[in-house]
């Protein structure tokens, strides 16, 4: 369900973009004013998924929106790429970072900042990857 | 904090302690409002070539935010030592 003022879409295609991103995601947090502990996951889980987009997709954009469910309301944040896709989704939701090979896509540590994780993706198909944090009201 | 920024500073700061012949390294990180995996793998690679060159690192400042989102994300800074004051006698 959503709220807000509907969906705020960003493009993902250089360094700085990333830097924006992160910086609309906080500013949406801080206005639904969540916890700088959940300000810090959530922006930091958005920063892993959008150098993603980066790296691993050929650029793309986000999407970020507003929701209400019940007596909470939440932050959404979608990744969108039209690159390769993810063939192997077990591994890529493995701790590959920590390896020291940099490899590591870093969605397993994403999954865990947020409280919500939706990923979609195939081989030829792109990745669509969309984490959400919530907060009661 | 600029991502390209980060990478410029490992680049500057290894050329520092050689030039200065540094034998500990001080990084301060209380301006970072988040350390993802790409930052934390630089502060991380960081430590390890300063360790290379002989010179102990220390990492301080690091906002309480920040350490609690790193260790759900997992991340391990290796290689340096941590302290929660920017007051830590290092050269003794």
């Amino acid at each position: 369900m959503p709220g807000g003022g509907g969906i705020v879409r960003a493009t993902l295609a250089t360094d700085e973009d990333v830097v924006r991103l992160r910086q609309m995601v906080r500013a949406d947090m801080i206005t639904l004013k969540f916890s700088l502990t959940d300000q810090t996951k959530m922006v930091t889980a958005a920063s892993e998924l959008a150098r993603n987009v980066l790296r691993y997709g050929g650029g793309g954009h986000a999407e970020l929106d507003q929701l209400e469910q019940g007596m909470q309301k939440g932050v959404r944040v979608t990744f969108i790429d039209a690159g390769p896709g993810i063939a192997d989704m077990a591994l890529a939701m493995t701790d590959g970072y920590t390896s020291g090979g940099g490899m590591g896509l870093g969605l397993s540590g994403a999954k865990r900042l947020a409280d919500d994780f939706e990923i979609n993706s195939a081989p030829g198909k792109g990745t669509t990857v969309s984490i959400t944090k919530w907060k009661a009201f | 904090m600029h991502d390209r920024l980060a990478m410029t500073l490992q680049d500057d700061l290894t050329a520092r302690i050689v030039k200065d012949r540094a034998t500990g390294v001080l990084i301060d990180i209380s301006a970072l409002d988040i350390v993802d995996s790409f930052i934390g793998r630089m502060i991380s690679n960081t430590a390890a070539m300063a360790k290379i060159l002989d010179a102990k690192t220390v990492l301080v400042g690091m906002q309480p935010a920040v350490a609690i989102t790193l260790v759900e994300l997992g991340s391990r800074l290796k290689a340096c030592a941590r302290r929660s004051t920017s007051n830590a006698d290092w050269r003794s």
